[in-house]
């Protein structure tokens, strides 16, 4: 029950033993080894201190390891020693075609027995005394299974005997009866290759005439053997040195007690064996016939031939079980009935006594002999399937230390599985994914009934993350079993696993053609990492949809036309005339979808709209009839039309007509206002229209369009007030609500013409509309109308006209009045030129009050463009409101001519589809600051005119992040290869850091610091001179500079502090004096510098060109430099020009600073125009912890 | 003339994969090009797979983990210093010194940093070796590798900054440079430093 003791610390010589016996008592899965190669040393009096600090405080003695890999590991030393034989019938069934068992010696106290499964096998190892010397132990779970698995990894002979037999066959010491008696005449024997290995299976035994009925079936196996055809291996016993033709194919059936010998027959495939003991059987097979096949006896025994080379001749040609295959598993599913390999292959385990079950983990590697490989090709995918059959033998070829979990359940198979073995390769591995995929889609959505006969089966789930991953614009038809649904204003795609938005440009009929449009940033790059949402795997894999909800904004564009399932277009063109009213609306804005709004009402999604109501009613003239033929109706209105401005005491009848399609009918507008209670009189007014349960089709609301509103009362009250449709000034419309749009026009015009005629008035962005649509291209789609189209697909046209009459004339006139002044009720649109043209900043009244509130104070206009760019703005970190997330985005939006930003929030929700790069948008609201600065407000409604294909094709959909944006933290480390590239680095005073080599130098100027008194010996370690002035030519890879040092950093840039031994010519003349060879740079130039004082050297090649000949050499003293002395000094030079890289702190440097060294600089053409810095600091460059930084710099700037 | 901001005069510090696939230009000397800016010298760092010394040079061949480059570090100072009658002590230049001693040094298996002018030797790029550091840090390879992404990574944020370009945008568009120009190993790191380090930067949600 407990784990192995700890080990006794004195004795680390010699490995713990352990018995087969202690290992069953572990019960969880464990490895050990009998060496650890970096096996602790606790008992360490006497060592020296480790150099480095320790990362942890000395341990206790033998800290028990904790780990949460599935294997715990023996800390210590342990053999494993047992003999190694046949499973005992004990083990588990799973084990018994494949194992082999270790045990204690019999005599043993507690003798016990494991089942094991072994690496390189060696037939030689069977019934002797094995060493086991790593190994992995996996306690089986359930009791009842036995007592778990022991997988070893490495092993040897206990004793180094030789193996029964000798020369050049070898008896494998299996249980049989009489083997020494073995009489290879007497019975038949086999010599050749074991091809393939059948699975241990049972069999009815064939009736014998004293044995009626009864008996158990025979167990046994059977192995095909390719024979040696020669006359000699026929006869006798085959020898080493012939050449052997294994051509002639022969099956052995191992039965009975023989059964348990396939786990050494199974690893002796592709390996020559001799099977002796045999007896000729009659086989037959059905009624295909009968065959020879030679079955195993008492007598038979098995012999190997350790000295002859495996064999392995599979016939490897597709659709042939002939393959070998070895790979990693990478995932098993369906319980174990499939196995991935190095996620591209697939096996289909049909039969699981194929694999040592246990063994068969993630992370292990086996092969496959004689398998069946085909490709297989799907509508989304291709992938290799490796079919088995009776033959397939699966080996291990390593065994998983990252999982130790048994996938792989005994069989136990419903009437599904069995119908599915009946299938052909293929179409099982195909109704496997169908079986999984189905599980996933329809758990919710569909009983099982319904899912059968489904076509399609690719989960929302696996489909969004595919396009995800890929950006894919092209898919599967997937429509079928699907629903729409209910979220207000987009029409969605649903199944149980997730949804897809449908944007519908074009309503009138099945989908062939249509786009995948994803919007959002990048999250699924890594295709190599992240699984394939297609592919087989993720469909057994049962993927998480949830997690990946967020990232993508994914919808598809439909023509309606493609379109036959989806929606309820009923036009509601049923209108009753008996009585009733029609109120006129024009609506002046929609707001954006806001959850704030939405919580709050808990039965639904609520939407609103603001709208004026119109100061007339629409009314039939003629009652009691329904509208379908009708041809003329014709209402008296009996009341005064009354207005804020013009006050008519008349009765007004203007003549109108309502039409739809061909028909056409009479009725006139109402005055809502009755004659002469001027008092009373309503002001046009905004209104809120409220669509309550979403079922509205929101799209087709225009932002001034007119509507017309059929009134639910029966009032006679011509006021909204006063029927009781505005409440609250809201006008509520449910699904009930009978809500048309409406085109109006004056005597057939759209734009009217008034009387007084000096404006044109109506939409004022109809022509904005028109000549936006002309530059429409043919990639874009359209997802609003014109307003001429708008016009002509009204629900309703109503055309007032105007009757040759004086008195008529007025009214109309008048009517064309009112509606010129409802124009001002909304913005009008803009285009980016005109906005920047008009754009006047209005001065706030109050704007000191204000400014201290940090109140924005604008104008709301509305604005049209095309958008260029969209991309996260600001810094603050989104703002999360009760279930609604807000991104801070700007919106570059273009015209071709100029381009203006809009900044703000946008909701999730606000967030119009298709919102990205050249898409045609109008933003409704949008607020104008004094500060010329434009802003979204949660007022703006964004309205997409189109979206352009070409943007779409392009890949580069663009949607607001939900990310930081980079703080405007200063880059104090300018990263390499762009120091000098970039201007404004060094245009700062601070000091920044760079990499560089010194690629030349410029001027050197170095001094002897050392008085003549002064003994050098004082100073002794360090070195006697000093760099009064060091400039370097440097290169950071991007270009060179100047850097300019003296002292102690001076000296690391020349490395003078390096042991570097000139040639030695040079070392010999400066080391006269018997002192030690190893002499540094800098003590040879102490030496010269006591005779020099000072020695100033220039470049005068042009960098980065380095030549000795270039280098100017000059002494304070004017003496002449010695060959040598010019030699030394320019070896130093060179030296310092050929090291590896700095870092260096500097900071930038004046040159004008430099003419206070009074020097002559080499004035070069390149130099003159470098950057120059003065160096703080310089210091080597560790290349690990600058990787490391450069990882967390990053970090750091964000 | 160039501009003090040219890459003419500078070691571009390159990986072997983008150094043997620079454009040459017709020109006499041959120079090269890559993203429409002149190379004329490189830097790069690998480990010495091949050395064949002769009299008057040495050739090796640097293998940095994504190709071959191969190298010519020229002996032959001396014999040069000779023709020159001007120059004094030209019987022991320092510069045919240091060249012989580093010949020496570098041996098969060190990770060597050269820096050199890249030449066409019979069509094929190679560097004339200027200098040759040896890199005792084996941890030098992988910067190399990390800086040379780095550098794409900062390009990409300085852009961002001036033009208030989406991030995620721009290395896309990076990493299907690199896709297009084959370079599967800038581009899995890109992407690994995309899933990792990077994903706040890129306002990628990891």
């Amino acid at each position: 029950m407990n784990p192995p003791p700890p080990p006794e610390h004195g004795a680390a010589a010699a490995p713990r033993r352990l018995t087969v016996g202690d290992l069953v008592r572990i019960r969880r899965p464990t490895t050990g080894a009998a060496s650890l190669i970096s096996s602790p040393s606790l008992s360490t009096s006497t060592a020296p201190p480790p150099r480095k600090k320790p990362k942890f405080p000395p341990a206790a003695p033998n800290p028990p390891p904790r780990s949460t890999a599935p294997f715990a590991p023996i800390p210590h030393r342990v053999l494993l020693s047992g003999t190694l034989s046949l499973p005992a019938a004990s083990s588990p069934v799973a084990c018994r075609s494949h194992c082999l068992s270790l045990s204690d010696s019999p005599f043993a106290a507690d003798a016990a027995s494991v089942c094991c499964y072994l690496l390189d096998f060696d037939p030689a190892a069977v019934g002797r005394e094995i060493h086991v010397l790593a190994w992995n132990y996996l306690p089986s779970v359930h009791r009842d299974d036995g007592v778990g698995v022991l997988e070893v990894i490495r092993w040897c002979l206990a004793e180094a005997t030789p193996a029964l037999g000798s020369g050049f066959m070898r008896t494998i010491p299996l249980d049989c009866a009489d083997a020494d008696e073995l009489d290879s005449g007497t019975y038949g024997h086999v010599f050749g290759v074991v091809r393939s290995v059948s699975v241990v299976f049972s069999m009815p035994r064939a009736s014998h005439k004293s044995d009626v009925g009864g008996g158990d079936p025979s167990v046994g196996f059977i192995a095909e053997i390719m024979c040696c055809a020669c006359r000699k291996c026929r006869g006798t016993p085959p020898e080493a040195d012939e050449q052997h033709k294994f051509e002639v194919e022969k099956f052995v059936y191992f039965v009975d007690s023989a059964s348990r010998w396939r786990p050494v027959l199974a690893r002796m495939v592709g390996r020559p064996v001799s099977v002796s003991g045999l007896k000729k059987r009659m086989v037959s097979v059905g009624t295909k016939g009968s065959y020879t096949m030679l079955v195993s006896t008492r007598k038979t025994m098995l012999r190997w031939c350790p000295s002859y080379p495996a064999v392995v001749e599979l016939d490897g040609s597709s659709g042939n079980c002939g393959g070998v295959y070895a790979g990693v598993v990478t995932g098993i599913y369906m319980q174990g009935l499939l196995i991935e390999l190095d996620e591209t292959v697939w096996l289909l385990l049909d039969d699981q006594h194929l694999a040592p079950s246990h063994s068969l983990r993630v992370g292990a590697v086996i092969s496959v002999k004689n398998g069946r490989a085909i490709r297989l090709k799907f509508a989304w995918t291709r992938i290799v399937l490796l079919g088995t059959c009776i033959k397939t033998s699966i080996t291990i070829n390593s065994f998983s230390l990252v999982d130790s979990k048994c996938y792989i359940k005994a069989e136990n198979r419903g009437l599904l599985g069995k119908f599915v073995d009946s299938f052909e390769l293929p179409i099982r591995f195909w109704m496997l994914i169908l079986i999984s995929c189905f599980k996933q889609k329809f758990t919710k959505l569909f009983s099982e009934k319904e899912i059968l006969g489904s076509k399609n089966v690719v989960p929302f789930a696996n489909f969004i993350c595919k396009g995800e991953s890929f950006w894919i614009l092209k898919m599967l038809k997937i429509w079928n079993g699907t629903e729409s649904s209910s979220l207000p204003g987009t029409l969605q795609l649903v199944d149980a696993t997730g949804c897809i938005d449908v944007v519908i440009p074009d309503l009138p009929p099945n989908i062939n053609n249509y786009k995948v449009v994803l919007q959002g940033h990048m999250a699924y790059l890594d295709h190599y990492d992240v699984t394939d949402p297609l592919s087989c795997k993720a469909a057994f894999q049962h993927f998480s949809f949830r997690k990946r909800l967020n990232h993508l904004k994914i919808y598809v564009i439909i023509n309606w036309s493609e379109l036959n399932r989806i929606g309820p277009s009923s036009i509601p063109l049923q209108i009753n005339t008996c009585g009733k009213l029609f109120h006129l609306l024009k609506l002046t804005h929609i707001y954006p979808e806001n959850n704030t709004f939405q919580h709050k009402n808990l039965l639904g999604h609520s939407l609103y709209a603001e709208a004026v109501i119109l100061p007339y009613d629409f009314k039939f003239t003629e009652r009691g009839e329904c509208s379908e033929h009708a041809e003329s109706f014709r209402m008296s209105c009996t009341y005064s039309l009354g207005n804020s401005k013009v006050s008519m005491a008349k009765s007004c009848d203007i003549p109108c007509t309502l039409s739809f399609g061909t028909t056409k009918l009479y009725g006139s507008l109402v005055s809502i206002y009755y004659c002469g209670s001027v008092g009373e009189r309503d002001h046009i007014s905004r209104i809120l229209l409220e669509f309550k349960d979403g079922m509205f089709n929101y799209q087709s609301l225009r932002i001034g369009g007119y509507f017309l509103l059929e009134c639910p009362t029966e009032s006679l009250n011509y006021s909204m007030k006063g029927c009781g449709c505005l409440q609250g000034g809201k006008i509520s419309l449910g699904s009930q609500s009978r809500f048309w749009t409406l085109a109006i026009t004056f005597n057939g015009n759209t734009n009217i013409k008034p009387a007084n005629g000096d404006e044109s008035i109506g939409v004022s962005s109809v022509k904005m509309d028109e000549s936006f649509s002309r530059k429409a291209v043919h990639s874009e789609i359209k997802l609003v109308r014109t307003w001429n189209d708008f016009h002509q697909y009204c629900d309703f046209q109503l055309n007032i006209y105007c009757e040759a009459k004086r008195e008529k004339m007025e009214k109309y006139n008048y009517i064309c009045h009112v509606f010129n002044e409802l124009c001002s009720y909304s913005n009008e649109v803009q285009s980016v030129s005109s906005f920047i043209k008009t754009r006047v900043p209005k001065r706030p009244s109050r704007s000191s009050n204000l400014q201290n509130d940090k109140l924005v104070q604008g104008d709301l206009i509305s604005l049209q463009g095309k958008v260029d760019n969209i991309h996260p703005y600001g810094c603050k970190k989104e703002k999360n409101m009760v279930g609604n997330k807000k991104y801070n985005i700007c919106i570059h939006v273009t015209d071709e001519t100029h381009m203006v930003r809009l900044c703000g929030y946008v909701s999730k929700h606000g967030y119009p589809v298709g919102l990205g790069p050249g898409a045609s948008v109008t933003f409704h609201r949008a607020l104008l600051t004094h500060k010329h600065e434009l802003f979204l407000t949660p007022q703006t409604y964004i309205e997409m005119s189109s979206i352009s294909l070409a943007a779409l094709n392009e890949e580069c959909v663009v949607t607001p992040l939900i990310s930081d944006c980079l703080k405007d933290g200063s880059l104090t480390r300018v990263p390499s290869c762009l120091l000098f590239s970039s201007q404004k680095h060094f245009a700062e005073s601070r000091a920044i850091q760079f990499q560089c080599r010194v690629v030349t130098i410029h001027v050197l100027v170095l001094e002897n610091i050392l008085k003549d008194s002064q003994p050098s010996e004082t100073r002794r370690g360090t070195i006697n001179i000093k760099v009064l002035l060091a400039g370097f030519i440097v290169d950071d890879g991007s270009s060179l500079c100047c850097c300019w040092a003296d002292d102690a950093r001076a000296e690391l840039l020349l490395r003078l502090q390096e042991v570097a031994i000139p040639h030695a010519s040079v070392a010999s003349k400066f080391s006269k004096d018997g002192v030690n060879i190893k002499q540094t740079v800098g003590s040879f130039l102490e030496s010269m510098l006591k005779k020099h004082k000072r020695i100033i050297a220039r470049n005068c090649g042009i960098p980065p060109g380095i030549s000795c000949h270039d280098l100017e050499l000059s002494s304070a003293l004017n003496k002449v430099l010695s060959c040598l002395e010019e030699k030394l000094m320019k070896f130093i030079i060179l030296n310092a020009c050929w090291k590896g890289t700095l870092n260096v702190i500097a900071s930038a440097l004046n040159a004008n600073t430099l003419n206070g060294f009074n020097l002559d600089l080499p004035d070069l053409h390149p130099v003159r125009n470098m950057p120059n810095f003065w160096v703080n600091q310089a210091f080597q460059v560790d290349p690990l912890d600058e990787a490391r930084r450069m990882l967390g710099m990053s970090r750091r700037l964000n | 003339m160039d501009s003090p901001h040219s890459l003419h005069l500078v070691h571009v510090k390159l990986l072997a994969a983008d150094l043997l696939t620079l454009t040459s230009r017709h020109t006499s000397p041959p120079s090269f090009a890559r993203c429409g800016r002149t190379v004329t010298r490189a830097e790069i760092v690998g480990v010495v797979v091949s050395r064949d010394r002769r009299e008057k040079f040495l050739r090796f061949l640097v293998d940095d983990g994504t190709g071959c480059v191969p190298c010519v570090l020229w002996l032959n100072h001396q014999y040069l210093n000779a023709n020159n009658s001007s120059s004094r002590g030209s019987d022991s230049d320092p510069t045919a010194e240091m060249a012989l001693r580093m010949s020496e040094v570098m041996s098969l298996g060190t990770v060597l940093r050269v820096r050199g002018r890249i030449v066409l030797y019979r069509g094929a790029i190679q560097i004339a070796v200027r200098d040759v550091v040896l890199e005792k840090d084996p941890n030098v390879e992988d910067l190399v590798l990390l800086v040379n992404v780095h550098v794409i990574m900062v390009r990409i944020e300085l852009n961002m900054r001036e033009y208030g370009q989406p991030h995620y945008h721009l290395v896309r568009i990076a990493i299907e440079k690199e896709k297009q120009s084959n370079q599967r190993y800038r581009c899995s790191m890109l992407i690994w430093l995309m899933r990792t380090e990077k994903a706040d930067i890129l306002g990628v949600q990891p």
